[in-house]
């Protein structure tokens, strides 16, 4: 093991060893030069060989180092290609490398088992989603349909009537719940395909508040749009109308009787901006960074109707088309959100 | 993506065509990574045969055999033994244990061969998994037929080798014991994505593998589902 | 890049698979000690030889100091001890020679010495010092035995010192002495102390005593240089650097005295060694090669999991060294011990008495080591490569190491045992060749030296030393380096007369010699002219041709010696009666400068002229140049020869110039009922001058026994240890091929062979190889031992050819019996498995 200690350890080691080294060297030379007498050419050819000696071992020393770095980049070099699929750098070779090679490879390729058994309980997922929703509808539409029948039944008593009103109004929320929820799981894991391409937002706009005009109306909620109807991005047109759709719901939603909804559109630098304003009850301070979150109900939302995904799947929409939703508001005088769409 | 096959494998013993024994007699055969092939057949049908050859224990007459995208016996003896201790384990019918090492030296034996660094935690799970703590410092001398063989699962766990060859492992075990070593070996080479060929003759053991091939007068009968395009080896 | 540090697990898999085996370790370790043990006992005797021989040369010299200053002034001693490659040094005085009556023969010189030359003189005081009043004096041991002195201390004693101008007579008291071989050196030593010489030879002038040459009064500076490299070099360059100039003496101990001169010498002891390490290296071979077939499945097992080859090869080899370095040190430690024991038998090889001195170099250990290591690596190397090919699945299946051949032998009557037997027997034509090739060739080699020793034959021995038996020899005669002191004549008529009255003694035979420095003639110049004419001129020759001369040994033979010209003769034919007459000469071939090459100047029918004996001869026969070696003087001048007369030719008048020719020896042929009171007698006779030798027969023989002895136990030894190999590997290759083939043998039981059967056919394999040893032995092992036994023996003074049919006698049932055991216990350890753990080994 390669620790800092260690490192001083091996230098001082090795500084031992060449004191060592230094110390025979020069003790046989003494020693030869005393036993045989003192002479220049003695005394000279001593000099010489011992800097021939020390020369060698620095070169032999120098030349290690070289072959430790040589195997250091060799490492990396395996590491490397084993990373990127290349070929092996070795094969069954007794050596250290080979066996680390090896072991690499091995793990490597375990790895890309656990991958491919995880794709395929994707697909296993991918398949159960869809059971699910073909599976509940039929159930579903049964239900609603049985209890419009009997909803028909002459003579009825005005108790019996509620409950079955109750019991369609459950059902269809629990027909929403579930497309909400296979569209969530779809999206969860990515099984939704978006076509993003840049358009006009107008029509997206347009599209998103077909449906609200109706629900604005009866609470008496004005809607005004303001767009610019060269701004574009790109965007996949049905499912950022479905996002927009959820914004401009929740805005209608939470909005008294008599308020006004603003939608502002325009295109900047980089992204496009959509934006709702209402004049709705607002949201406090410190919920505004979890109205995003999967299935949150503000303390001030519980009378409403709702689950608490609508933001969720669209924040999760736009995301994924690499754009993003923030949320301003003044609680008792309304929210804002806006929506960015990348241009290109 | 297959991680064996052999190509026209041929094995035949003696020089006289009167007298010759065809132990493999034309065999090719794909085995995918991650597959558990059972090989059953008669005796003398050459399983065992087959089966050395995929290891590389013994050469052939002719024909090849690929492991992995390496054809074995291209190799010099020395890096086919070497391939042998990093891919392959295996448990034989009899004499798999090294006399003079005891049980945990005889299932470290492939890794210190290697020079490697023993996974002690693993290698505790696996003892453990065959029941074999108590017996870890014993001799193979004092083991019976049945701790022999687990401790030579073991020892092919050991490196946690990309295939396992098996020649009737559950052979000494009673039917408990061998079915708690499948459910380990199945467990194993699904975490470790390894591929198992197993010879068998125990059908309730044959049909828990994916794939069974028979094998008949060195003749594969049946189970030799090779896809159309694994010609090319 | 960076290898794996995977040592540690292959280090601790083969210690562990050492414990397994502890039968094949210990005989592996078992190898390695004798193979180490032989090595170094071989390296030590060679060292101790070679220090021995140094150590004599030295004290023959009298010194161990390299070198010395002959001659120089006390000034110039002061000069040049200043010198800094002078790394000792000690300075002697030449005082004079003691005349006393008992010296005549035996010269003694007296010395002034200082502690220096004392110690390095090998002076080794018994009791006492050096002397120091003008009156004492140190004497050797031998020197107080002459002068019937007490071997004490403070001892009167009194010495004639001749110290030329006249001789003094003094008395002395004894200061010290100590121990010395008489033989050994050229001239005994006295030692005087400074005192003395201040007060009897400050009148000498040392330059005049130097011009007269009895250099009394002069000193001798010897000195000690860091190492005995370029003595001579290392003189003259003190003498150059001072300014001095006077006569160097190097100490030819140290030029003279390795071993290393003669390379020659060294084949012998090279081609041991390598027999020993090929032996050692097939047993260690052969076991773990066993082994590695044994535990087939254990490596294919490793091998599987994982093992390369090479880490494979690195556990056999791992093993190999733990046993090495487990055996090396008792092999060193044995090995050194025997060296050590056995040199003193060497030393009395050779002709010069020689003084034991033993080495403990660290060499002998690092040596015998590293070729015992060698040895080792090779042996282990084999079965390592073998552990490394073997194939994985041999884990999973065991039919033994594959063979690579089926042999398809269809027979009619296969089923029959000894049949079956047979052909199993042909399965590996390689390894039956090679089981029978070592098995033969050791008990070929087993024979002939048997052979060679049964030879020993003390007579012919004899005979070349002396024809009768006893013989009196006067020693002072023989030269090799000039000439001793002491009285040729020694043997007189007078002598000869008395020892021919003493009871028992038949005849006395004497031999004349006359050492002639012969003028060349014609016939002569005719042979050594074109051989100097050779590249390079051969410088004696070359010196010989100008001075016109050879040396020859002109001996004269009594009677009693003619029976034994005749086996000499090469040319011509000897006719005793004729050549009594004193007309005919008798003529050795001459020994030339190139070894083991002579020639003859002269044939039969020449006439020759001996100037210094005063007429010509006509040569009778040519002989050997050795002839009658008994007779001559053991040394031969080369380009001379020997020439031999009747003894009248020698002692009759002769010209006025010729020295008188010396009676060399008296041989006495007596009567074997009075032989031990004759030689007794004679004996006595001779004991009272020393340069009269007396041998008897029984002297010679005692001699030649302790000679006899130690060739027999090393000849004995080696080809015990040779056969003893060869059988190793006998059985080594028996147990082997019965282990790989285990699983055939239980296939058999299975079929319904029966263990007896089957121990049956086993035993039939065995004894088809012994039969098939023994038709390779006796026919083409008896044909080789014959022809190289007889050789060598014909070839060596004491050795008379006798062919020995022992060994190959005993071949057969030796052989037969291992045979039988190895197989049978071999089969045994396998059969321990029952029959279905066999087959099942081989599923």
């Amino acid at each position: 093991m390669i620790t800092s200690s260690n490192i001083r350890g091996n230098r001082r080691l090795f500084s031992i060893f060449s004191a060592l080294f230094l110390l025979l060297l020069i003790g046989y030379t003494a020693t030869v030069l005393y036993l045989t007498g003192f002479s220049l050419v003695l005394l000279q050819l001593s000099l010489v060989f011992l800097i021939a000696v020390l020369g060698t071992g620095a070169l032999y020393n120098r030349m290690l180092q070289r072959q430790i770095t040589g195997f250091m980049d060799t490492l990396d070099e395996m590491v490397d290609r084993a990373i990127h699929g290349h070929e092996r750098l070795t094969l069954f070779d007794e050596t250290r490398l080979s066996s680390l090679e090896h072991k690499l490879l091995r793990y490597i390729e375990m790895g890309k088992a656990n991958e491919q058994h995880l794709a395929a309980e994707k697909n296993m997922i991918k398949e159960l989603i869809s059971d699910i929703s073909h599976q509940t509808k039929t159930p579903l539409a049964s239900i609603l349909l049985y209890s419009q029948l009997v909803a028909e039944t002459p003579d009825l008593s005005p108790d019996t009537r509620q409950l079955l009103q109750q019991i369609e109004a459950q059902s269809e929320k629990l027909e929403w719940l579930i497309t909400s929820l296979i569209k969530l799981s779809r999206l969860e894991t990515g099984m939704i395909h978006l076509q993003s391409e840049v358009r006009p937002v107008t029509a997206t706009i347009t599209s998103a508040l077909s449906h609200l005009y109706t629900r604005a109306g009866n609470k008496n909620i004005r809607i005004t749009i303001d767009c610019d109807p060269l701004a574009s991005a790109r965007h996949d047109y049905k499912w950022t109308s479905e996002a927009l759709f959820n914004l401009v719901e929740n805005a209608v939603k939470y909005t008294e009787l008599g308020g006004s909804i603003r939608i502002t559109a325009e295109g900047n630098e980089m992204f496009t901006r959509i934006e709702v304003a209402d004049t709705g009850i607002g949201i406090p301070e410190g919920e505004l960074e979890h109205i995003f979150k999967r299935f949150y109900r503000g303390h001030n939302a519980g009378e409403y109707e709702g689950i608490g995904i609508g933001l969720f799947l669209a924040q999760k929409i736009i995301s994924i088309q690499g754009g993003y939703i923030t949320a301003a508001s003044q609680p008792g005088q309304g929210s804002r959100l806006t929506m960015y769409l990348p241009q290109l | 993506m297959p991680i064996l096959s052999t190509l026209n494998l041929k094995k035949y013993y003696g020089k006289d065509p009167q007298t010759t024994v065809k132990a493999l007699d034309d065999i090719s055969l794909t085995v995918e990574k991650g597959e558990f092939v059972a090989i059953v057949g008669t005796s003398g049908s050459g399983k065992s045969t087959l089966l050395h050859m995929l290891g590389g224990l013994d050469r052939p007459t002719e024909g090849k055999v690929t492991v992995d995208g390496n054809e074995l016996f291209a190799m010099s003896d020395e890096k086919l033994t070497i391939f042998r201790r990093r891919s392959v384990g295996f448990v034989f019918q009899s004499y798999n244990l090294v006399p003079i090492l005891n049980v945990l030296e005889n299932i470290t034996l492939p890794i210190e061969l290697d020079g490697g660094r023993i996974d002690r935690t693993y290698l505790d799970e696996v003892i453990q998994a065959l029941g074999l703590q108590s017996k870890i410092h014993s001799l193979p001398s004092n083991l019976s037929g049945g701790q022999q063989q687990r401790v030579a699962i073991a020892r092919a766990l050991a490196t946690k080798p990309s295939i396992i060859l098996a020649d009737e492992p559950t052979g000494n075990l009673d039917s408990k014991t061998s079915q708690e070593v499948l459910i380990l070996l199945k467990q194993m080479s699904e975490k470790f994505n390894q591929t198992i060929v197993m010879i068998t003759h125990n059908e309730s053991i044959a049909q828990t593998a994916d794939r069974i091939i028979r094998i008949e007068d060195g003749h594969i009968v049946s189970g030799n589902a090779a896809p159309a395009g694994a010609k090319t080896l | 890049m960076i290898a794996n540090n995977n040592r540690k697990i292959v280090s601790r898999l083969s210690i562990k698979s050492l414990r397994v085996s502890p039968l094949r370790n210990l005989a592996v370790i078992c190898a390695v000690v004798l193979t180490t043990l032989l090595i170094t006992s071989i390296f030590t005797m060679a060292l101790n030889l070679n220090k021995s021989m140094e150590l004599t040369m030295m004290k023959t010299v009298g010194t161990d100091f390299h070198g010395s200053f002959k001659r120089v002034s006390p000034e110039q001693i002061e000069i040049l001890k200043q010198h800094p490659s002078v790394k000792e040094y000690g300075v002697t005085l030449h005082a004079g020679l003691l005349r006393n009556e008992v010296f005549r023969d035996s010269p003694v010189e007296v010395k002034r010495v200082d502690e220096a030359s004392a110690r390095h003189g090998f002076i080794h005081f018994i009791e006492g010092r050096l002397p120091e009043a003008e009156n004492e004096v140190v004497l050797s041991t031998w020197v107080l035995d002459k002068l019937g002195i007490k071997h004490a201390v403070g001892e009167r004693v009194q010495l004639d010192i001749d110290i030329t101008e006249r001789v003094l007579k003094q008395d002395f008291i004894v200061s010290g002495y100590y121990e010395a071989d008489k033989n050994l050196a050229i001239a005994g030593l006295a030692f005087v102390s400074d005192a003395w010489v201040q007060q009897n030879l400050s009148g000498i002038d040392p330059a005049e005593s130097e011009a007269s040459g009895s250099y009394v009064n002069t000193a001798e500076m010897s000195v000690m240089f860091k190492n005995a490299v370029d003595i001579e070099k290392k003189l003259d360059k003190v003498l150059a650097d001072t300014g001095i100039d006077r006569p160097t003496g190097v100490n030819w101990a140290y030029t003279t005295s390795s071993l290393s001169d003669n390379l020659i010498e060294f084949v012998p002891y090279v081609a041991v060694i390598f027999i020993i390490m090929l032996s050692g290296y097939l047993l260690i071979y052969n076991i773990f090669y066993i082994s590695v077939v044994r535990d087939v499945r254990f490596y294919g097992l490793l091998k599987a999991i994982g093992s390369t080859p090479r880490q494979l090869k690195r556990m056999i080899r791992i093993q190999s060294q733990v046993l090495y370095l487990i055996g090396l040190p008792f092999g060193l430690a044995a090995g050194y011990v025997i060296g050590r024991l056995l040199t003193p038998m060497l030393n009395t090889f050779s002709s010069e008495p020689m003084e034991a001195a033993y080495s403990a170099s660290p060499w002998i250990f690092i040596g015998a080591a590293l070729f015992a290591y060698l040895t080792v690596w090779v042996a282990a190397g084999k079965p390592g490569r073998m552990a490394a090919r073997i194939a994985p699945v041999e884990a999973v299946r065991y039919t033994g190491v594959q063979e690579k051949r089926r042999m398809n032998k269809r027979s009619k009557r296969g089923g029959r045992l000894h049949v079956m037997a047979f052909t199993n027997l042909f399965r590996s034509k390689k390894k039956l060749t090679l089981m029978l090739t070592s098995l033969s060739l050791s008990i070929v080699l087993f024979s002939i030296i048997f052979t060679v020793i049964g030879s020993l034959d003390v007579n012919k021995y004899l005979s070349t030393f002396l024809s009768g038996d006893v013989v009196i020899r006067n020693e002072k005669i023989e030269t090799y380096e000039g000439e001793r002191p002491g009285d040729p004549y020694k043997l007189s008529e007078a002598f000869s007369s008395e020892l021919a009255q003493i009871d028992g003694v038949e005849s006395v035979e004497k031999v004349y010699y006359y050492y002639d420095i012969h003028d060349m003639d014609e016939k002569i110049r005719a042979v050594l002219q074109p051989l100097s004419e050779t590249e390079p001129p051969e410088p004696y020759l070359t010196s010989l041709l100008e001075r016109n001369s050879v040396y020859l040994g002109l001996y004269g033979i009594d009677p009693g010696w003619y029976d034994l010209v005749q086996k000499d003769v090469i040319d011509g034919h000897f006719d005793p009666q004729k050549f009594a007459s004193g007309d005919y000469v008798l003529v050795a071939q001459s020994l030339m400068w190139e070894e083991d090459t002579y020639t003859s100047y002269y044939h039969p029918g020449d006439i020759m002229e001996f100037k210094n004996l005063g007429r010509s001869y006509e040569v009778m026969a040519v002989m050997n140049y050795d002839a009658l070696y008994a007779a001559t003087t053991q040394s031969f001048s080369t380009y001379g020869f020997n020439a031999f007369f009747p003894s009248s030719e020698l002692t009759r008048e002769l010209p006025p110039e010729t020295k008188r020719p010396w009676a060399l020896s008296a041989t006495l042929h007596i009567d074997p009922d009075k032989l031990d009171s004759a030689t007794e007698a004679a004996k006595s006779l001779a004991a009272s001058s020393d340069e009269l030798v007396v041998k008897s027969r029984e002297d010679y023989r005692q001699e030649l026994d302790g000679f006899i002895r130690v060739f027999q136990i090393i000849g004995y030894g080696l080809s015990f240890v040779i056969a003893l190999i060869g059988v190793l590997n006998y059985i080594n290759t028996v147990v082997t091929g019965v282990i790989m083939r285990r699983n055939e043998f239980a296939l058999l039981e299975s079929i319904g062979m029966t263990k007896r059967q089957l121990k049956k056919m086993l035993i039939y394999e065995g004894m088809y190889n012994v039969l098939l040893t023994t038709a390779i032995t006796s026919t083409l092992g008896v044909f080789l031992t014959y022809n190289i036994a007889k050789s060598i023996a014909g070839n060596t003074a004491f050795t008379v050819f006798r062919m020995s049919w022992l060994p190959f006698v005993l071949v057969i049932p030796v052989l037969a019996v291992i045979a039988y055991t190895v197989t049978l216990s071999s089969y045994r350890m396998l059969s321990k498995d029952t029959l279905i753990e066999r087959l099942r080994q081989g599923e």
